[in-house]
């Protein structure tokens, strides 16, 4: 089902699930401890061996030597993995450096060991016998001082990094009132609660990791890429996260690591990023240096704006696009961005928590503060008089809706804007100055092709599958809200199963298109099934009703049809992308909603390719009703 | 962390000798500095000897009208209790402003004058560090400083004392009461007991080896009004980046010790003449020779206008 034109009314519009309160169906595994987490799957891997990791002391060179010997002989030592053990690995599409370095050596903090054990202390333990001695190299670190030589990157976010419209230089140069200002914003480290951690099993050539990842199936693809293994033999499964923001869109060590570990050890491995080490070995918002333009006429009309950003990456790294909300967000006829990208050796940079609108946003909405005062004008005010309802770079196109006027006046109302004392330090509370400022800010709403495998079942009624990621975010709960608003069943007869590369690739969570995509997806495959429900009683799609866990067509309303009388797997129309269109249809008995399934073990009967042993039950958490 | 042996000790003397006695031993109190210094093996005893069982953890009034506190009493016990809340508020005020509620219910008055700095380059093991390897060198200078002190620093070292708590034992004059390896008892004025980085910056306090910490005792009351005032990245859970402990009386005398400025808490008595004239006659004169990095100079400015806010507190 592809989403392009303006949606007509559709079952969504009844809103008798989707859009009324409820509390979160995931929500009590949570609060109680019981939701499973990647490092304490003590259930499908009570014998996990532990990793633990050693990083590079220095920041840019080779390891000259490594003298493992002493961490090999420590007690309870099973394994050490190194570079020089592992043999080549590739490094995967979306990383920008190697997940495990050495001999190079591309950043403080790189992981380039790691010690598996009985325990985790003997595994500590042993990591800190692991002697690394280097031939350090000269470095870049400071984007103040690579500015100059940093080059235009191929693209950012939204598109081309440069633009120019009409003749910003003159008109700036023209302009009665000019700003010109220079902002700069420190790096930002990840550090979500649940840090980066993996549990890797191998069951002969086919790997096994249950990780903590936003995007199941690039995680798969990196993880497979990496291990020159085909993508089949990988299976990842991450159907809770403990916080993401961007840090987990992509594989990292920890997880490369427990998969050569358990490799190595012949055991399964579990390895966390200790807290130090996520710093240095995941991804991070970089440094910006911005500099914007402003020229206006006395009464504030922008006649010139123009956003410069300047920011470092490892070689083959990318871009944010600080400037991207620039170009969009306010009048003014002539007009440039500029990005520019230095090449620095710190740890790689990438997706962050609204990357690029972050620090872009900051600049300009400082920038309209500052010209604002200049001018002598309520900022607010400034920003209404420059509000444009066309794309300012290309005027041929308007916006199909553009409320910033209003929200800013609604805004301004609410907050008591009109009592506001407009000269800073005056207002006090007792220990506190009190301030009352204000900002624009806006950001793309991208969406994603997703799928959902949707099927009727004796139990539960309606089961989901798709390989979207809750994290935290709610994804269990609204995607049952959505298959319940859907096929008129009551919510607590949809179950949800997410986070598993067995079942059909979503968007994943990331980019803001999480929420928006994989419920299209499931959305799409409860209309696929609706239609086929509607065959087998030999209704008309268009005229058949879903109310209750019934359906009806003019007459009297009848029961949802329940396996085994009814028993095909439906999917979405984009699900045939997920690549297992014959999947034989599983019958669980004993699962319920939001249980994560385990794999089959050989042999045992199960089925190789949908989630579960036959006859065998999953481990369910407690339901919560 | 590196392996090691354990036991309880059953009296002050006997704890001293034995840790005094078998190498590479140390004390344990509540073990919320020592156990994560462990874990980095910046710490690494081979020997740990259990003080929690030593009877040390009461409050009760000294002879002269003031309070003597057991080296176990728990940060939490010693804000809360009444007679410290009364007469020592400015010391109540310094333990909340530090840690979380969970570390304080853990952390102990001896343990926490002895906590170690938060340097970064001396929780960082591959780094050069004269206070964790004697000899190493210092990476913070030179290095990222923004915590570091301003005042009181050597060419060997340039960290300070972390503790909120030992800025207001400062402020109150208070006395460390110790028992030695021989068994012999002495008390040392908390002025002296901090010693400087010099060349030795391994040497923290003037303990010697063995010597237990068995209570802190404060002299009576002196009045005044008591405010703790600490400045920081995060307005929770984060050390100080300047911190005032504060006394100040009705005709506007008073007395003001410094945290996160330098390697103990820091207070120059001779300037506290000037408090009358305001927040930056002191200041001036409390950081006379200070010298700051060029990442951390603001906390001179910073300092002083703390002060400043302190003493508008105590005219409120
Ligand atoms: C996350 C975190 C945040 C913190 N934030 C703050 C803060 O904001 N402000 C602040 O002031 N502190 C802070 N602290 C530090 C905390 O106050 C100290 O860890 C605590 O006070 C140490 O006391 P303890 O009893 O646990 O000491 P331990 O860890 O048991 O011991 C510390 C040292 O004292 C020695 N020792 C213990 N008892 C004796 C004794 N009787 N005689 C001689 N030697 C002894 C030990 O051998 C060891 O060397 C924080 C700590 C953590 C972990
Ligand atoms: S300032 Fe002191 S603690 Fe920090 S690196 Fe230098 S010597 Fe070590």
């Amino acid at each position: 089902m592809k989403f392009d034109k303006p949606a007509a009314t559709n079952p969504i519009d009844q809103l008798k699930v989707v859009g009324q309160p409820t509390p979160r169906i995931e929500g009590p595994l949570k609060t109680t401890g019981t939701a499973p987490y990647a490092y304490e799957r003590h259930d499908v891997a009570p014998d996990a061996a532990y990793g633990w990791v050693v990083v590079a002391s220095i920041a840019n060179g080779r390891i000259r030597t490594m003298d493992v010997v002493a961490a090999r002989r420590a007690p309870g030592v099973l394994t050490v993995v190194t570079a020089e053990t592992a043999g080549p690995i590739a490094k995967a599409r979306r990383n920008t450096v190697r997940l495990l370095g050495g001999p190079e050596i591309q950043h403080y903090g790189q992981v380039v060991a790691m010690v598996v054990a009985e325990t985790l202390e003997q595994a500590r333990a042993a990591a800190a016998l692991v002697r690394v001695a280097y031939d350090t190299e000269a470095g870049a670190y400071d984007l103040e001082a690579a500015k100059e030589a940093a080059v235009r990157p191929q693209r950012i976010t939204s598109g081309a990094p440069d633009t120019a419209v009409g003749d910003f230089a003159g008109a700036f140069a023209a302009a009665p009132v000019q700003l010109d200002a220079t902002y700069r914003t420190p790096g930002h480290a990840h550090a979500m609660m649940e840090p980066h951690a993996t549990l890797a099993v191998w069951k002969g050539e086919q790997l096994t990791v249950w990780t903590s990842n936003q995007m199941v199936d690039w995680g798969r693809t990196d993880l497979a890429e990496m291990l020159a293994i085909p993508k089949e033999r990988v299976r990842v499964v991450s159907p809770f996260v403990g916080g993401g923001f961007g840090g987990k869109l992509f594989v990292r060590a920890e997880c490369l690591l427990a998969a050569l570990g358990a490799r190595a050890a012949g055991r399964p491995v579990k390895v966390a990023l200790p807290r130090p080490a996520m710093f240095n070995n995941t991804p991070h918002r970089a440094a910006t240096i911005q500099r914007i333009r402003i020229g206006a006429t006395r009464d504030g009309r922008i006649t010139a704006i123009g956003h410069e950003s300047w920011q470092g990456d490892q070689a083959g790294g990318r871009s944010d696009g600080h400037v991207s909300q620039t170009r969009l967000l306010y009048a003014g006829a002539n007009r440039m961005t500029q990005t520019r990208l230095a090449r620095l050796d710190l740890p790689e940079h990438n997706a962050m928590r609204a990357p690029g609108e972050a620090s872009g946003m900051m600049a300009l909405e400082i920038a309209m503060d500052e010209m604002a005062e200049k001018l002598g004008m309520d900022p607010v005010q400034f920003r209404i008089l420059n509000d444009t309802q066309v794309n300012p770079e290309r005027p041929e196109r308007p916006f199909s809706q553009r409320q910033l006027v209003e929200c800013l006046r609604q805004g301004a109302e609410r907050f008591g804007w009109s009592r506001r004392n407009p000269s800073p330090g005056q207002t006090r509370s007792g220990r506190w100055l009190v301030g009352l400022g204000m900002a624009a800010a806006f950001r793309g709403a991208p969406v994603q092709k997703s799928a959902a495998r949707v099927r009727l079942e004796a139990g539960p009624l309606v089961v989901v599958e798709t390989d979207m990621t809750d994290i935290g975010t709610g994804t269990y709960t609204i995607i049952a809200q959505t298959a319940a608003e859907t096929l008129g069943v009551p919510l607590h007869q949809v179950r949800v199963r997410l986070g598993d590369s067995d079942f059909p690739v979503s968007a994943g969570s990331g980019g803001q298109w999480g929420a928006a995509s994989s419920t299209s997806g499931v959305y799409a495959a409860c209309m696929n099934l609706r239609g086929q429900v509607a065959a087998k009683f030999g209704f008309e799609p268009a005229q058949t009703a879903f109310a209750d866990g019934r359906v009806s067509s003019g007459g009297r309303p009848l029961r949802l049809p329940r396996p085994p009388a009814f028993r095909r797997r439906m999917q979405s129309s984009s699900a045939s992308s997920c690549g297992r269109p014959n999947s034989p249809p599983s019958a669980p008995t004993s699962s319920r909603w939001l249980s994560t399934p385990t794999r089959p073990r050989p042999g045992s009967g199960g089925c190789s390719r949908c989630a579960r042993p036959a006859g065998s039950s999953t481990r369910s958490p407690p339901a919560a009703r | 962390m590196k392996a090691f042996t354990y036991e309880r000790a059953r009296t002050p003397a006997e704890a001293a000798a034995a840790v005094a006695r078998t190498p590479g031993a140390k004390f344990i109190a509540g073990g919320t500095n020592l156990l994560d210094l462990m874990k980095l093996q910046i710490e690494t005893p081979r020997h740990l000897i259990d003080v929690n069982g030593l009877n040390l953890d009461e409050i009760e009034k000294t002879s002269d009208g003031g309070l003597r506190i057991g080296a176990l009493v728990r940060n939490t016990d010693l804000a809360a209790d009444a007679r410290v809340r009364k007469d020592y508020a400015v010391l109540s005020r310094a333990l909340l402003a530090g840690a979380s509620g969970q570390l304080r219910n853990k952390a102990t008055t001896a343990g926490n004058l002895l906590q170690r700095t938060r340097c970064p380059y001396f929780y960082d093991t591959a780094q050069p560090c004269n206070k964790r390897q004697p000899g190493s060198g210092c990476s913070a200078i030179g290095g990222v400083s923004r915590q570091l002190a301003v005042i009181g620093s050597s060419d060997a070292c340039i960290a300070t004392h972390p503790s909120d708590m030992a800025v207001a034992m400062r402020v109150l004059d208070a006395t460390v009461e110790t028992v030695r390896a021989d068994g012999q008892a002495r008390r040392i004025p908390i002025a002296d007991f901090h010693r400087l980085p010099g060349t030795t910056p391994h040497i923290e306090t003037v303990l010697l080896p063995g010597e237990l910490i068995t209570a802190v005792t404060l002299p009576k009351p002196v009045g005044g009004f008591h405010t703790y005032r600490k400045v920081r990245d995060r307005a929770s859970y984060a050390f100080a980046l300047v911190s005032v402990a504060a006394i100040v009386q009705k005709d506007g005398r008073g007395r003001a010790a410094f945290g996160g400025v330098a390697h103990r808490p820091w207070r120059v008595e001779a300037a506290e003449a000037a408090m009358p004239s305001g927040a930056k006659a002191v200041a001036d004169q409390v950081f006379t020779g200070a010298k700051p990095t060029h990442e951390n100079a603001f906390k001179l400015t910073l300092a002083a206008r703390t002060l400043a806010g302190a003493l508008a507190e105590a005219r409120a």
